[in-house]
């Protein structure tokens, strides 16, 4: 795409930045640092700091909780773990044995391939949607919903 | 582009990439040195991260929160919490990176309880959006510089972000994606769409200010 020379003003532009008015600002900065101990042994979490990882969101997400359970919802629509469900609720969970039962049943072998596929792709979208409602919490473009944890406030 | 910055402290030079420009290789070598003395407690070495990135946490802060006394606040807040944290900082990302995700998350937070004092005091304040006192970017023409940074506030908070890391503090889009936790496919659409409605509104001043 071709800039006009109205683009490359406005770029220009937005490369200076607001400054920093306070005169006394890094000697405020370093007057508290200075009352300001390190605290062995704390965590990023501890002292509210993003982590130092070079993992992509993808593979944080796949971490999530909500990923988490959205794998455990899917492989139960799946009907995979029908057989477990089947022999640890035998006795307390007639219900959850009929259900996983039909599940079985309606994978017969004539459908089982195109079933898999509908239910991978059920199983990633699912966790896609509840991932991205996780990180954003907003489907509305310019909103970083509540994705970030808040930090507690200093006293 | 990808940043390969380990904190080695063997005294082994950071791995750059082909795609790092040379300016910035010698950049960052230097800032290694600094930030492993840093790390180790120098405070004077903290001093020279300090004065070199004040500016631009400042202006990302501004940009968030919208008010120059809670932006400094989180300015300052930003480097007393990379000091206590700069322990576990491993080098996996760049510094800088590392202390605009800091600023970025400290921002919100502010702008959050920023956001309710103002709902309180300002319920019928119809310009409760706009900045309380517009900052003036250094260089170049004032009053272009000022009906700039008045058209960036009325952008939407991500994209506002995305054009100041990407045009002011010299970050990637992966390395925005980092701070922003999005992908870098979302930071591309948030520069895209920023730099859209930027001229758009840039256009609409000039054409309303040519016919008045």
């Amino acid at each position: 795409m071709k800039r006009s020379n109205e683009d490359i003003v406005l770029e220009s532009l937005l490369r200076n930045l607001p400054q920093c008015p306070s005169v006394s600002f890094t000697d405020d900065v370093m007057r508290r640092v200075a009352q300001t101990p390190r605290p062995a042994g704390m965590s990023a979490a501890a002292l509210d700091v993003p982590a130092d990882d070079s993992l992509p969101w993808w593979t944080r997400a796949l971490l999530e909780p909500v990923t988490i359970l959205a794998f455990l919802v899917a492989a139960l629509l799946a009907g995979w773990p029908a057989q477990l469900l089947r022999w640890s609720s035998e006795a307390a969970m007639p219900f959850a044995v009929q259900w996983t039962a039909r599940m079985s049943a309606f994978l017969d072998p004539s459908t089982a391939t195109g079933s898999w596929i509908a239910i991978l792709l059920l199983f990633i979208f699912g966790s896609l949607v509840l991932s991205y409602f996780a990180y954003r919490g907003s489907l509305f473009p310019g909103s970083l919903g509540h994705s970030i944890e808040r930090a507690p406030r200093r006293q | 582009m990808t940043w390969a910055f380990p904190l080695d402290f063997s005294g082994a030079p950071p791995v750059a990439t082909e795609e790092q420009p040379e300016s910035t290789r010698k950049l960052d070598e230097g800032e290694l040195l600094v930030v492993r003395a840093a790390r180790g407690g120098d405070e004077a070495a903290f001093r020279v991260l300090v004065d070199r990135y004040r500016d631009r946490v400042y202006a990302l802060a501004i940009r968030i929160a919208k008010d120059s006394h809670a932006a400094e606040e989180i300015a300052q807040d930003t480097f007393v919490r990379a000091w206590q944290a700069l322990p576990l900082f491993r080098g996996e990302a760049r510094f800088s990176t590392w202390l605009y995700r800091i600023a970025f998350r400290r921002a919100l937070d502010e702008k959050a309880a920023l956001d309710r004092r103002r709902g309180r005091e300002l319920q019928s304040d119809a310009d409760m959006d706009s900045f309380r006192d517009l900052p003036v970017p250094s260089g170049g023409d004032f009053g272009l510089r000022r009906k700039l940074e008045r058209l960036v506030s009325q952008l939407p908070e991500t994209q506002r972000i995305a054009l100041t890391l990407f045009y002011g503090a010299d970050q990637s889009i992966e390395e925005i994606g980092k701070v922003l936790d999005v992908p870098s496919g979302t930071v591309k659409t948030h520069l895209f769409r920023g730099r859209a409605e930027l001229r758009t509104l840039w256009d609409r001043e000039r054409n309303a200010g040519s016919t008045s």
